[in-house]
């Protein structure tokens, strides 16, 4: 008797994928990515953002390079605890628990959307250090921008296809990390 | 459902509705203008209309795709499905603008067309989305609208920099 054992795609590929068909990773794969490997890939992402962040302001004499170490990490702990806390918000108010969608699932696929976020802050970096740009508004938002569809995908799925409601929640989600991102500059930093 | 002997069930004309597809890019066209450095009524008009004629022109160059990409699924809908699935990707617009809108007004942002571009390439994946929803079958009903809307966006970019 032959016996076909279908395999599963590699997570890389579907964060990759995330980036392409949110719909369909939403839809069919979520639950097969565990939830700390969503949270590394936004952890990530925010990380390098944030480092991103701290380079242009490195370059103004704005901060000190220990300051960019923090805002570094400080961009790790806004990708993993800042982005789930957001997922866990976007989870209540979707009443995703009624639709059989746990607190991890959210958290999961509300993180995984951020690898678009994750390969723009890879090739902004790549830019800063090779060609000394500024990268943090021209790689970082709109990687963080690209990262909005996939949390409407979410948000939809999780909330049974409220087209408007997705459309409210999401701006709001991305209002909260977008505009977060901001106010750090303006407190301190 | 009560049907018509003899007559083809009439499209859903309330599905169909591109209004805030319109407004999302007019908005776009005045922050735009708003954010050069000479800025006169004028230029806010032109800027505002340009951004009108993009709107129309990916509708239609969406439509079009998806009724090229899907033709025994547009005959038997009666060539709605493209509409309906346009309509309603194009609104997926509204976050993008609403976060441009604020990001520019309370964070004083003058980065309009990262906002718009992204807006674009997610209504058009998003039109995509629900073309497939409706039965339409390959992964062309996700990179066409998205090559579509990559090139719409390129293209008002450089359009909007040669405005007055």
């Amino acid at each position: 008797m032959n016996i076909v054992v279908q395999s599963e795609p590699p997570r890389w590929k579907t964060a990759l994928k995330m980036i392409v068909n949110p719909g369909e990773v939403v839809k069919k794969q979520m639950s097969k990515v565990p939830w700390p490997f969503s949270l590394a890939v936004s952890g990530l992402a925010f990380g390098l953002f944030f480092l991103q962040t701290g380079i242009d302001m490195l370059r103004t004499g704005q901060i000190e390079n220990s300051t960019v170490l923090l805002i570094s990490m400080l961009g790790v702990v806004y990708g993993t605890a800042g982005v789930a806390l957001v997922a866990v918000l976007a989870w209540a108010l979707s009443q995703g628990s009624d639709r059989s969608y746990d607190i991890t699932w959210a958290v999961s696929a509300f993180a995984l959307g951020y690898s678009a976020t994750l390969v723009y802050a890879l090739i902004g970096l790549i830019f800063s250090l090779a060609f000394g740009w500024k990268t943090a508004v021209a790689f970082g938002v709109t990687g963080v921008l690209w990262a909005l569809r996939p949390t409407i995908m979410t948000i939809r799925q999780m909330s049974g296809e409220r087209r408007g409601f997705s459309i409210a929640v999401s701006t709001l989600c991305g209002a909260i990390l977008l505009f977060g991102w901001a106010l750090l500059g303006r407190f301190g930093f | 459902m009560a049907m018509k002997m003899g007559y083809c069930e009439e499209p859903d004309k309330k599905k169909v509705n591109y209004i805030a597809a319109y407004l999302c890019f007019m908005t776009f066209g005045f922050l735009v203008a708003i954010n050069k450095t000479t800025i006169g009524i004028v230029s806010i008009g032109v800027s505002v209309f340009v951004a009108l004629l993009f709107a129309i022109a990916a509708i239609k160059l969406m439509i079009w795709s998806f009724t090229k990409a899907n033709p025994d699924l547009c005959a038997q809908t009666g060539g709605t499905v493209a509409q309906e699935a346009v309509s309603q990707g194009m609104s997926f617009m509204i976050p993008f603008t609403i976060l441009a809108v604020l990001a520019n007004v309370l964070l004083g942002w003058n980065a309009v067309m990262p906002f718009a571009s992204a807006a674009i390439m997610t209504a058009g994946a998003s039109a995509g989305m629900e073309v497939t929803k409706a039965g339409g079958k390959g992964i062309k009903n996700i990179l066409l609208p998205t090559l579509l809307s990559f090139i719409v966006s390129t293209l008002w970019m450089l359009v909007v920099g040669l405005l007055p």
